[in-house]
Protein backbone atom coordinates (compact mmCIF):
# COMPACT_ATOMS: atom_id res chain seq x y z
CA UNK A 1 0.00 0.00 0.00
CA UNK A 2 1.10 3.69 -0.52
CA UNK A 3 -0.79 5.12 2.03
CA UNK A 4 -2.26 2.84 4.98
CA UNK A 5 -4.30 4.73 7.58
CA UNK A 6 -5.61 2.74 10.34
CA UNK A 7 -8.03 4.08 13.49
CA UNK A 8 -6.56 7.48 13.32
CA UNK A 9 -8.06 9.83 15.83
CA UNK A 10 -7.26 13.35 15.64
CA UNK A 11 -8.07 15.58 18.53
CA UNK A 12 -7.24 18.48 20.83
CA UNK A 13 -4.09 18.29 22.30
CA UNK A 14 -3.90 18.63 26.03
CA UNK A 15 -3.01 16.62 29.25
CA UNK A 16 -5.84 14.19 29.55
CA UNK A 17 -5.44 13.45 25.80
CA UNK A 18 -1.82 13.03 26.38
CA UNK A 19 -2.76 10.52 29.58
CA UNK A 20 -4.82 8.57 27.04
CA UNK A 21 -2.50 8.27 24.27
CA UNK A 22 0.13 7.03 26.92
CA UNK A 23 -2.15 4.46 28.08
CA UNK A 24 -2.67 3.20 25.11
CA UNK A 25 1.11 2.78 24.05
CA UNK A 26 1.71 1.21 26.86
CA UNK A 27 -0.86 -1.34 25.61
CA UNK A 28 0.81 -1.44 22.59
CA UNK A 29 -1.56 0.52 20.95
CA UNK A 30 -0.49 3.24 19.52
CA UNK A 31 2.26 1.53 17.66
CA UNK A 32 -0.32 -1.60 16.42
CA UNK A 33 -2.70 0.83 15.45
CA UNK A 34 -5.24 -0.49 17.88
CA UNK A 35 -8.59 1.50 18.36
CA UNK A 36 -7.36 3.67 21.43
CA UNK A 37 -10.72 5.32 23.22
CA UNK A 38 -12.06 8.50 21.39
CA UNK A 39 -12.22 11.52 23.09
CA UNK A 40 -15.85 12.95 22.84
CA UNK A 41 -14.46 16.21 21.31
CA UNK A 42 -11.82 14.66 18.34
CA UNK A 43 -12.38 16.09 14.68
CA UNK A 44 -11.35 12.90 13.20
CA UNK A 45 -12.74 9.33 15.00
CA UNK A 46 -11.18 6.03 14.15
CA UNK A 47 -10.63 6.80 10.35
CA UNK A 48 -9.24 3.85 8.52
CA UNK A 49 -8.12 3.98 4.63
CA UNK A 50 -5.98 2.11 2.09
CA UNK A 51 -4.24 3.73 -1.50
CA UNK A 52 -3.02 1.47 -3.75
CA UNK A 53 0.09 2.07 -6.23
CA UNK A 54 -1.62 3.70 -8.89
CA UNK A 55 -4.99 4.39 -7.55
CA UNK A 56 -7.08 7.42 -7.03
CA UNK A 57 -9.11 7.40 -4.34
CA UNK A 58 -11.19 10.64 -3.18
CA UNK A 59 -11.90 11.66 0.54
CA UNK A 60 -15.71 13.64 0.32
CA UNK A 61 -17.90 15.04 2.74
CA UNK A 62 -19.02 18.70 4.21
CA UNK A 63 -17.16 21.34 5.71
CA UNK A 64 -16.12 20.28 9.03
CA UNK A 65 -15.91 16.80 8.40
CA UNK A 66 -12.84 16.18 8.98
CA UNK A 67 -11.04 15.88 5.64
CA UNK A 68 -8.64 18.61 5.59
CA UNK A 69 -7.03 17.47 9.12
CA UNK A 70 -6.93 13.69 7.58
CA UNK A 71 -4.56 14.82 4.56
CA UNK A 72 -2.69 17.46 7.17
CA UNK A 73 -2.08 14.38 9.73
CA UNK A 74 -0.69 12.58 6.64
CA UNK A 75 2.05 15.18 5.72
CA UNK A 76 2.81 15.77 8.70
CA UNK A 77 1.54 19.29 9.37
CA UNK A 78 -0.77 19.22 11.70
CA UNK A 79 -1.41 22.47 13.81
CA UNK A 80 0.39 22.41 17.13
CA UNK A 81 -3.00 22.47 19.11
CA UNK A 82 -3.83 18.92 17.57
CA UNK A 83 -2.44 15.39 17.87
CA UNK A 84 -3.16 12.22 16.15
CA UNK A 85 -2.91 8.69 17.77
CA UNK A 86 -3.12 5.56 15.72
CA UNK A 87 -1.14 4.45 12.74
CA UNK A 88 -0.16 6.08 9.03
CA UNK A 89 1.89 4.13 6.98
CA UNK A 90 3.27 6.25 3.82
CA UNK A 91 5.28 3.19 1.90
CA UNK A 92 5.51 1.34 5.22
CA UNK A 93 7.32 4.08 6.68
CA UNK A 94 5.10 5.43 10.06
CA UNK A 95 4.00 8.77 10.03
CA UNK A 96 2.83 9.56 13.96
CA UNK A 97 5.49 10.00 16.12
CA UNK A 98 8.26 10.16 13.17
CA UNK A 99 11.25 12.98 13.94
CA UNK A 100 10.98 16.29 11.74
CA UNK A 101 13.73 15.38 9.49
CA UNK A 102 12.20 12.01 8.51
CA UNK A 103 8.50 13.35 7.91
CA UNK A 104 10.43 16.28 5.62
CA UNK A 105 11.93 13.84 3.43
CA UNK A 106 8.86 11.51 3.08
CA UNK A 107 7.38 15.37 1.78
CA UNK A 108 9.85 15.88 -0.21
CA UNK A 109 10.29 12.20 -1.73
CA UNK A 110 7.24 10.38 -1.47
CA UNK A 111 4.58 12.35 -1.06
CA UNK A 112 3.69 16.03 -1.58
CA UNK A 113 0.43 17.89 -2.07
CA UNK A 114 -1.59 20.85 -3.93
CA UNK A 115 -3.99 23.37 -1.36
CA UNK A 116 -6.98 25.15 -2.17
CA UNK A 117 -5.68 28.34 -2.36
CA UNK A 118 -2.79 28.61 -4.82
CA UNK A 119 -2.78 32.74 -4.16
CA UNK A 120 -1.83 31.88 -1.01
CA UNK A 121 0.19 28.42 -1.13
CA UNK A 122 2.75 30.10 -3.33
CA UNK A 123 5.49 32.10 -2.16
CA UNK A 124 4.91 35.58 -3.35
CA UNK A 125 8.86 36.88 -3.66
CA UNK A 126 9.94 33.82 -5.88
CA UNK A 127 9.65 33.44 -9.38
CA UNK A 128 7.62 30.52 -10.91
CA UNK A 129 10.53 28.64 -12.21
CA UNK A 130 12.14 28.98 -8.45
CA UNK A 131 9.06 27.78 -6.95
CA UNK A 132 8.66 24.60 -9.21
CA UNK A 133 12.33 23.81 -9.26
CA UNK A 134 12.83 24.17 -5.26
CA UNK A 135 11.59 20.38 -4.15
CA UNK A 136 14.01 19.20 -6.25
CA UNK A 137 16.90 21.55 -5.14
CA UNK A 138 15.91 20.68 -1.19
CA UNK A 139 15.71 16.85 -1.65
CA UNK A 140 17.69 16.09 -4.00
CA UNK A 141 21.40 16.59 -5.41
CA UNK A 142 21.24 17.84 -8.94
CA UNK A 143 22.81 20.94 -10.43
CA UNK A 144 21.20 24.07 -11.93
CA UNK A 145 21.31 23.20 -15.29
CA UNK A 146 19.55 19.74 -14.69
CA UNK A 147 16.61 21.88 -11.81
CA UNK A 148 16.72 24.46 -14.97
CA UNK A 149 15.36 21.64 -17.63
CA UNK A 150 13.25 20.07 -15.72
CA UNK A 151 11.63 23.09 -14.53
CA UNK A 152 11.01 23.73 -18.53
CA UNK A 153 9.83 20.52 -18.89
CA UNK A 154 7.52 20.32 -15.89
CA UNK A 155 6.13 23.62 -17.40
CA UNK A 156 5.28 22.28 -20.74
CA UNK A 157 3.56 19.35 -18.85
CA UNK A 158 1.34 21.50 -16.90
CA UNK A 159 0.85 23.76 -20.39
CA UNK A 160 2.23 26.58 -18.95
CA UNK A 161 4.39 29.02 -20.93
CA UNK A 162 7.81 29.05 -20.67
CA UNK A 163 7.60 32.48 -21.05
CA UNK A 164 5.91 32.68 -17.34
CA UNK A 165 9.38 31.16 -15.88
CA UNK A 166 10.52 34.81 -14.59
CA UNK A 167 6.71 35.70 -13.85
CA UNK A 168 5.59 36.20 -9.87
CA UNK A 169 2.39 34.41 -8.67
CA UNK A 170 0.34 37.94 -8.57
CA UNK A 171 1.24 38.11 -12.33
CA UNK A 172 -0.70 34.90 -12.75
CA UNK A 173 -4.57 33.98 -12.80
CA UNK A 174 -5.69 31.54 -10.25
CA UNK A 175 -5.59 28.66 -13.45
CA UNK A 176 -2.22 29.01 -13.83
CA UNK A 177 -1.32 29.69 -9.91
CA UNK A 178 -2.73 26.23 -9.23
CA UNK A 179 -0.99 24.43 -12.57
CA UNK A 180 2.44 26.13 -10.66
CA UNK A 181 1.47 24.42 -7.42
CA UNK A 182 1.02 21.06 -9.12
CA UNK A 183 4.38 21.62 -11.10
CA UNK A 184 5.91 21.57 -7.77
CA UNK A 185 4.34 19.07 -6.40
CA UNK A 186 4.88 16.77 -9.21
CA UNK A 187 8.63 17.55 -10.00
CA UNK A 188 10.07 15.39 -7.72
CA UNK A 189 8.29 12.30 -9.08
CA UNK A 190 6.00 11.43 -5.87
CA UNK A 191 4.31 8.31 -5.32
CA UNK A 192 1.30 10.10 -3.65
CA UNK A 193 0.19 13.24 -4.24
CA UNK A 194 -2.27 14.88 -2.20
CA UNK A 195 -4.75 17.29 -3.79
CA UNK A 196 -6.67 19.06 -0.80
CA UNK A 197 -9.47 20.93 -2.62
CA UNK A 198 -7.35 22.09 -5.37
CA UNK A 199 -10.17 23.54 -7.48
CA UNK A 200 -12.31 24.99 -4.47
CA UNK A 201 -11.31 28.30 -5.37
CA UNK A 202 -11.12 28.00 -9.30
CA UNK A 203 -14.31 28.88 -11.99
CA UNK A 204 -15.73 26.09 -13.47
CA UNK A 205 -13.87 26.45 -16.93
CA UNK A 206 -10.58 26.38 -15.03
CA UNK A 207 -11.77 23.81 -12.31
CA UNK A 208 -12.40 20.94 -15.10
CA UNK A 209 -9.15 21.92 -16.62
CA UNK A 210 -6.99 21.80 -13.52
CA UNK A 211 -8.54 18.37 -12.45
CA UNK A 212 -8.26 16.66 -16.00
CA UNK A 213 -4.82 18.11 -15.86
CA UNK A 214 -4.09 16.39 -12.43
CA UNK A 215 -5.39 13.14 -13.61
CA UNK A 216 -3.42 12.85 -16.59
CA UNK A 217 0.07 13.53 -14.93
CA UNK A 218 -0.86 11.48 -12.19
CA UNK A 219 -1.40 8.79 -14.21
CA UNK A 220 1.58 9.36 -16.40
CA UNK A 221 3.66 8.80 -13.41
CA UNK A 222 1.91 6.18 -12.09
CA UNK A 223 1.21 7.60 -8.92
CA UNK A 224 -1.70 7.34 -6.62
CA UNK A 225 -3.87 10.23 -6.21
CA UNK A 226 -5.59 11.56 -2.19
CA UNK A 227 -8.16 13.84 -3.79
CA UNK A 228 -9.71 15.58 -1.02
CA UNK A 229 -13.49 17.38 -2.37
CA UNK A 230 -16.78 18.63 -1.35
CA UNK A 231 -18.31 18.09 -4.50
CA UNK A 232 -19.11 14.55 -6.61
CA UNK A 233 -18.87 16.50 -9.67
CA UNK A 234 -15.10 16.83 -9.45
CA UNK A 235 -15.00 13.65 -7.37
CA UNK A 236 -16.42 11.84 -10.38
CA UNK A 237 -13.78 13.29 -12.77
CA UNK A 238 -10.84 12.79 -10.70
CA UNK A 239 -11.26 9.44 -8.67
CA UNK A 240 -12.31 5.65 -9.12
CA UNK A 241 -12.82 4.81 -5.69
CA UNK A 242 -13.57 7.21 -2.89
CA UNK A 243 -14.66 7.35 1.16
CA UNK A 244 -17.58 9.45 2.34
CA UNK A 245 -16.95 11.50 5.63
CA UNK A 246 -19.28 13.07 8.15
CA UNK A 247 -18.41 14.47 11.91
CA UNK A 248 -14.69 12.86 11.74
CA UNK A 249 -16.20 9.64 10.46
CA UNK A 250 -16.16 7.20 7.46
CA UNK A 251 -19.87 7.17 6.32
CA UNK A 252 -19.36 4.91 3.44
CA UNK A 253 -17.40 4.01 0.69
CA UNK A 254 -16.56 2.24 -2.60
CA UNK A 255 -16.40 2.30 -6.51
CA UNK A 256 -16.62 6.12 -7.26
CA UNK A 257 -19.86 5.42 -10.01
CA UNK A 258 -21.45 3.15 -7.93
CA UNK A 259 -21.84 4.95 -4.83
CA UNK A 260 -23.07 7.94 -6.76
CA UNK A 261 -25.37 5.79 -8.59
CA UNK A 262 -26.95 4.07 -4.77
CA UNK A 263 -25.51 6.19 -2.04
CA UNK A 264 -26.01 4.18 1.11
CA UNK A 265 -26.15 6.54 3.94
CA UNK A 266 -27.87 9.88 4.19
CA UNK A 267 -24.57 11.57 4.04
CA UNK A 268 -23.84 10.46 0.81
CA UNK A 269 -27.19 10.57 -0.39
CA UNK A 270 -27.36 14.28 0.43
CA UNK A 271 -23.70 15.12 -1.27
CA UNK A 272 -24.46 13.35 -4.64
CA UNK A 273 -28.28 15.04 -4.45
CA UNK A 274 -26.60 18.57 -4.14
CA UNK A 275 -23.98 17.37 -7.10
CA UNK A 276 -26.87 16.99 -9.10
CA UNK A 277 -29.17 20.04 -8.13
CA UNK A 278 -26.10 22.06 -9.33
CA UNK A 279 -25.31 20.83 -12.51
CA UNK A 280 -26.99 21.24 -16.29
CA UNK A 281 -29.29 18.29 -17.50
CA UNK A 282 -30.01 18.43 -20.82
CA UNK A 283 -29.99 22.07 -21.43
CA UNK A 284 -32.57 24.24 -20.49
CA UNK A 285 -35.55 23.51 -18.26
CA UNK A 286 -37.17 26.48 -17.86
CA UNK A 287 -38.53 29.86 -19.34
CA UNK A 288 -38.93 30.73 -22.84
CA UNK A 289 -36.30 29.01 -24.97
CA UNK A 290 -37.22 31.42 -28.17
CA UNK A 291 -37.19 34.45 -26.11
CA UNK A 292 -34.60 36.88 -25.91
CA UNK A 293 -33.97 38.70 -22.67
CA UNK A 294 -34.69 42.21 -22.67
CA UNK A 295 -31.08 43.63 -22.41
CA UNK A 296 -29.95 46.45 -24.20
CA UNK B 1 -41.79 38.58 -19.44
CA UNK B 2 -43.36 41.78 -20.54
CA UNK B 3 -41.42 43.87 -22.38
CA UNK B 4 -44.01 46.54 -23.67
CA UNK B 5 -42.31 49.93 -22.16
CA UNK B 6 -39.66 50.91 -19.66
CA UNK B 7 -42.35 51.13 -17.14
CA UNK B 8 -41.10 47.42 -15.51
CA UNK B 9 -37.60 48.29 -16.37
CA UNK B 10 -35.50 48.52 -12.23
CA UNK B 11 -32.19 49.44 -13.05
CA UNK B 12 -30.74 50.04 -16.83
CA UNK B 13 -27.28 50.17 -17.42
CA UNK B 14 -25.93 51.59 -20.45
CA UNK B 15 -22.37 51.25 -22.57
CA UNK B 16 -20.35 51.04 -18.91
CA UNK B 17 -16.81 51.31 -19.55
CA UNK B 18 -14.30 51.32 -16.43
CA UNK B 19 -10.71 50.62 -16.89
CA UNK B 20 -7.77 50.16 -14.12
CA UNK B 21 -4.45 51.49 -14.87
CA UNK B 22 -5.37 51.85 -18.75
CA UNK B 23 -6.65 48.10 -18.61
CA UNK B 24 -10.43 47.59 -19.58
CA UNK B 25 -12.06 45.66 -16.86
CA UNK B 26 -15.66 46.00 -18.52
CA UNK B 27 -16.35 47.38 -21.80
CA UNK B 28 -19.15 48.92 -23.21
CA UNK B 29 -21.86 46.76 -20.93
CA UNK B 30 -25.70 47.21 -21.10
CA UNK B 31 -28.50 45.57 -19.44
CA UNK B 32 -31.82 46.50 -17.97
CA UNK B 33 -33.17 44.40 -14.79
CA UNK B 34 -37.13 44.44 -14.38
CA UNK B 35 -39.45 44.00 -12.14
CA UNK B 36 -39.55 40.56 -11.13
CA UNK B 37 -36.35 38.92 -13.54
CA UNK B 38 -33.68 37.21 -12.29
CA UNK B 39 -30.67 38.05 -14.16
CA UNK B 40 -27.36 35.63 -13.97
CA UNK B 41 -23.98 37.23 -14.57
CA UNK B 42 -21.62 34.81 -15.20
CA UNK B 43 -18.09 34.78 -16.29
CA UNK B 44 -14.60 33.34 -14.53
CA UNK B 45 -12.67 35.53 -12.03
CA UNK B 46 -11.51 38.70 -13.70
CA UNK B 47 -13.76 38.88 -16.16
CA UNK B 48 -15.05 42.18 -14.62
CA UNK B 49 -18.67 40.89 -12.95
CA UNK B 50 -17.90 42.24 -9.65
CA UNK B 51 -16.62 45.59 -11.36
CA UNK B 52 -19.67 46.14 -13.42
CA UNK B 53 -21.95 45.18 -10.26
CA UNK B 54 -20.25 47.91 -8.41
CA UNK B 55 -20.90 50.13 -10.94
CA UNK B 56 -24.43 48.65 -11.21
CA UNK B 57 -25.09 49.61 -6.82
CA UNK B 58 -23.36 53.23 -7.32
CA UNK B 59 -20.02 51.89 -5.59
CA UNK B 60 -17.65 52.61 -8.45
CA UNK B 61 -17.69 55.39 -10.83
CA UNK B 62 -17.45 54.25 -14.89
CA UNK B 63 -15.05 55.85 -16.86
CA UNK B 64 -17.90 55.80 -19.20
CA UNK B 65 -21.79 54.80 -19.29
CA UNK B 66 -24.78 55.65 -17.47
CA UNK B 67 -26.63 53.70 -14.64
CA UNK B 68 -30.47 54.51 -14.07
CA UNK B 69 -32.48 53.66 -11.22
CA UNK B 70 -36.27 53.66 -12.47
CA UNK B 71 -38.99 54.02 -9.95
CA UNK B 72 -39.09 53.24 -6.40
CA UNK B 73 -40.66 54.84 -3.13
CA UNK B 74 -40.38 58.01 -3.84
CA UNK B 75 -40.03 59.12 -7.53
CA UNK B 76 -42.20 57.57 -10.43
CA UNK B 77 -39.45 58.60 -12.55
CA UNK B 78 -35.77 57.38 -13.83
CA UNK B 79 -32.45 58.95 -13.12
CA UNK B 80 -29.08 58.71 -13.24
CA UNK B 81 -27.60 57.47 -10.15
CA UNK B 82 -23.75 59.20 -10.99
CA UNK B 83 -25.55 62.50 -11.99
CA UNK B 84 -28.83 62.50 -9.00
CA UNK B 85 -27.08 61.62 -5.38
CA UNK B 86 -31.58 61.12 -4.26
CA UNK B 87 -31.58 58.58 -6.89
CA UNK B 88 -28.28 56.86 -5.59
CA UNK B 89 -30.05 57.41 -2.60
CA UNK B 90 -33.65 55.72 -3.30
CA UNK B 91 -31.18 52.48 -5.07
CA UNK B 92 -29.13 51.99 -1.87
CA UNK B 93 -32.21 51.96 0.30
CA UNK B 94 -34.11 49.63 -1.74
CA UNK B 95 -31.64 47.12 -2.51
CA UNK B 96 -30.80 44.44 -0.65
CA UNK B 97 -26.81 42.72 -1.11
CA UNK B 98 -25.66 39.16 -0.33
CA UNK B 99 -22.04 38.96 -0.59
CA UNK B 100 -19.66 35.93 -1.49
CA UNK B 101 -18.17 34.95 2.04
CA UNK B 102 -21.41 35.48 4.98
CA UNK B 103 -18.54 35.27 7.79
CA UNK B 104 -16.70 38.20 6.27
CA UNK B 105 -19.90 39.93 5.70
CA UNK B 106 -21.89 39.66 9.36
CA UNK B 107 -20.79 41.36 12.38
CA UNK B 108 -18.94 38.81 14.68
CA UNK B 109 -20.05 40.11 17.88
CA UNK B 110 -23.70 40.76 16.75
CA UNK B 111 -26.49 37.91 17.22
CA UNK B 112 -28.39 36.80 13.99
CA UNK B 113 -31.49 38.61 15.23
CA UNK B 114 -29.17 41.63 15.78
CA UNK B 115 -27.55 41.79 12.30
CA UNK B 116 -31.29 41.39 10.37
CA UNK B 117 -32.83 44.14 12.46
CA UNK B 118 -30.15 46.53 11.83
CA UNK B 119 -30.57 47.56 8.28
CA UNK B 120 -34.50 48.53 9.78
CA UNK B 121 -32.95 50.45 12.86
CA UNK B 122 -29.80 52.57 10.48
CA UNK B 123 -33.08 53.22 8.11
CA UNK B 124 -34.64 55.16 11.52
CA UNK B 125 -31.75 56.43 12.75
CA UNK B 126 -31.39 57.99 9.34
CA UNK B 127 -35.21 59.15 8.87
CA UNK B 128 -35.57 60.04 12.78
CA UNK B 129 -39.17 60.86 12.87
CA UNK B 130 -40.14 58.24 11.25
CA UNK B 131 -37.87 55.30 12.58
CA UNK B 132 -38.82 52.23 14.29
CA UNK B 133 -38.85 50.83 17.38
CA UNK B 134 -35.92 48.08 18.18
CA UNK B 135 -38.89 45.70 19.32
CA UNK B 136 -41.01 46.10 15.87
CA UNK B 137 -37.23 45.86 14.22
CA UNK B 138 -36.55 42.45 15.83
CA UNK B 139 -39.50 41.52 15.04
CA UNK B 140 -39.49 42.07 11.48
CA UNK B 141 -35.93 39.91 11.76
CA UNK B 142 -37.57 37.48 13.11
CA UNK B 143 -40.02 36.99 10.41
CA UNK B 144 -36.97 37.55 7.60
CA UNK B 145 -35.53 34.48 9.50
CA UNK B 146 -38.45 32.51 9.65
CA UNK B 147 -38.34 33.20 5.88
CA UNK B 148 -35.15 31.83 5.10
CA UNK B 149 -35.96 28.58 7.02
CA UNK B 150 -34.14 29.41 10.12
CA UNK B 151 -36.13 29.47 13.54
CA UNK B 152 -35.65 32.88 15.17
CA UNK B 153 -36.61 31.28 18.83
CA UNK B 154 -33.13 28.70 17.88
CA UNK B 155 -31.03 31.14 15.70
CA UNK B 156 -31.64 34.44 16.38
CA UNK B 157 -29.65 34.03 19.75
CA UNK B 158 -26.59 32.79 18.07
CA UNK B 159 -23.23 34.22 16.84
CA UNK B 160 -21.81 33.98 13.08
CA UNK B 161 -19.13 31.35 14.83
CA UNK B 162 -21.99 29.16 15.90
CA UNK B 163 -23.49 28.96 12.74
CA UNK B 164 -22.69 26.77 9.86
CA UNK B 165 -21.79 28.51 6.47
CA UNK B 166 -25.39 27.85 5.16
CA UNK B 167 -27.11 28.99 8.21
CA UNK B 168 -24.77 32.20 8.16
CA UNK B 169 -25.74 32.78 4.26
CA UNK B 170 -28.62 32.69 5.09
CA UNK B 171 -28.84 34.97 7.99
CA UNK B 172 -27.07 37.77 5.17
CA UNK B 173 -29.76 36.60 2.72
CA UNK B 174 -32.35 37.47 5.69
CA UNK B 175 -30.53 40.82 6.52
CA UNK B 176 -30.59 41.66 2.40
CA UNK B 177 -34.71 41.10 2.21
CA UNK B 178 -35.93 42.29 5.61
CA UNK B 179 -36.00 45.84 4.08
CA UNK B 180 -38.29 44.44 1.16
CA UNK B 181 -35.96 45.45 -1.39
CA UNK B 182 -36.61 45.86 -4.90
CA UNK B 183 -34.01 44.86 -6.11
CA UNK B 184 -31.85 41.65 -4.59
CA UNK B 185 -27.85 41.96 -5.20
CA UNK B 186 -25.79 38.67 -4.70
CA UNK B 187 -22.80 38.41 -5.84
CA UNK B 188 -21.22 34.53 -5.37
CA UNK B 189 -23.65 33.73 -2.87
CA UNK B 190 -22.55 29.88 -2.91
CA UNK B 191 -18.87 30.06 -4.03
CA UNK B 192 -17.31 30.26 0.00
CA UNK B 193 -19.76 27.38 0.86
CA UNK B 194 -19.82 23.35 0.14
CA UNK B 195 -22.42 21.50 -1.75
CA UNK B 196 -24.86 20.67 0.91
CA UNK B 197 -24.92 24.58 1.86
CA UNK B 198 -25.20 25.53 -1.62
CA UNK B 199 -28.34 23.63 -2.22
CA UNK B 200 -29.80 25.21 0.78
CA UNK B 201 -28.59 28.24 -0.14
CA UNK B 202 -30.00 27.42 -3.98
CA UNK B 203 -33.98 26.68 -2.34
CA UNK B 204 -33.94 30.14 -0.58
CA UNK B 205 -32.87 32.33 -3.21
CA UNK B 206 -34.86 29.89 -6.07
CA UNK B 207 -38.25 30.73 -3.97
CA UNK B 208 -37.57 34.50 -4.21
CA UNK B 209 -37.46 34.27 -8.19
CA UNK B 210 -40.39 36.29 -9.34
CA UNK B 211 -41.40 38.25 -6.48
CA UNK B 212 -38.21 40.15 -6.02
CA UNK B 213 -35.80 41.49 -8.93
CA UNK B 214 -32.48 40.13 -8.72
CA UNK B 215 -29.03 40.12 -10.20
CA UNK B 216 -26.87 37.49 -9.48
CA UNK B 217 -23.29 36.96 -9.96
CA UNK B 218 -22.39 33.32 -10.70
CA UNK B 219 -19.65 30.88 -12.63
CA UNK B 220 -21.74 28.47 -13.00
CA UNK B 221 -24.41 28.20 -15.30
CA UNK B 222 -26.13 24.90 -13.58
CA UNK B 223 -26.88 27.24 -10.34
CA UNK B 224 -28.21 30.14 -13.50
CA UNK B 225 -30.27 27.55 -14.52
CA UNK B 226 -32.02 27.38 -11.43
CA UNK B 227 -32.07 30.66 -10.36
CA UNK B 228 -32.09 32.88 -13.32
CA UNK B 229 -34.41 33.86 -16.25
CA UNK B 230 -31.68 35.79 -18.01
CA UNK B 231 -28.05 35.72 -18.19
CA UNK B 232 -25.18 37.80 -19.74
CA UNK B 233 -22.01 35.57 -20.23
CA UNK B 234 -19.14 38.04 -19.56
CA UNK B 235 -15.61 37.22 -21.01
CA UNK B 236 -12.55 39.81 -20.78
CA UNK B 237 -14.56 42.73 -19.88
CA UNK B 238 -17.26 42.53 -22.19
CA UNK B 239 -20.61 40.44 -22.61
CA UNK B 240 -19.98 37.11 -25.08
CA UNK B 241 -23.58 36.05 -24.95
CA UNK B 242 -26.51 37.51 -23.77
CA UNK B 243 -30.60 35.88 -23.66
CA UNK B 244 -32.89 33.56 -21.57
CA UNK B 245 -31.15 31.09 -19.72
CA UNK B 246 -32.87 28.66 -21.45
CA UNK B 247 -32.04 30.05 -25.17
CA UNK B 248 -28.60 30.26 -23.74
CA UNK B 249 -28.30 26.59 -22.90
CA UNK B 250 -29.70 25.26 -25.43
CA UNK B 251 -28.55 27.27 -28.62
CA UNK B 252 -25.25 29.20 -26.92
CA UNK B 253 -23.69 31.10 -29.57
CA UNK B 254 -19.62 31.98 -28.40
CA UNK B 255 -17.65 29.01 -27.77
CA UNK B 256 -16.61 30.14 -24.45
CA UNK B 257 -20.25 29.64 -23.15
CA UNK B 258 -19.99 26.24 -24.85
CA UNK B 259 -16.97 25.83 -22.18
CA UNK B 260 -19.25 27.14 -19.51
CA UNK B 261 -21.89 24.17 -20.35
CA UNK B 262 -19.40 21.85 -20.87
CA UNK B 263 -18.10 22.42 -17.34
CA UNK B 264 -21.41 22.55 -15.43
CA UNK B 265 -22.31 19.03 -16.74
CA UNK B 266 -22.37 16.51 -14.42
Amino acid sequence: MVLHVRNLVIGPAHAHSAKRRAAAAASGAATSGAAAPIAPNAIVKGVSLDIAPGERVGLIGPSGAGKSMISRAILGILPSSLESSGSIKLGGTEVIGAPDAQLADLRGRFVSAVFQNPGSALDPVHTIAHTIGLPLTLHYDVNRDEVHDRVLAQMDAVDLPRSLAGAYPHELSGGQRQRVAIAAALITSPRLIIADEPTTALDAVVQRDVVDLLVRLVDGLGASLLFITHDFVVLRRATTRCYVMEHGAIAESGETEALMRTPQTEIGKALVNAAEQLTLHGGAESGDAEGEANHE
Amino acid sequence: MSDNGKSDAILRVSHVTKCYRGVPAVRDVSFTLRRGRSLAVIGESGSGKTTLTSIALGLLRPDAGSVEYCGGAEDSGSTSIFEDPAALLRLRRESGIVHQDPFASLDPRWSALRSVAEPLLARGRAQRARGISRTEAERQAAQALQSVGLDPRVYGVRLPMDLSGGQAQRVAIARALVVRPRLLLADEPMSALDVTARLQILDVLGALRGKVAMLVVLHDLGVAQRLADDVIVMHHGEVVERGTVARVLTHPHDPYTRRLIAAATL
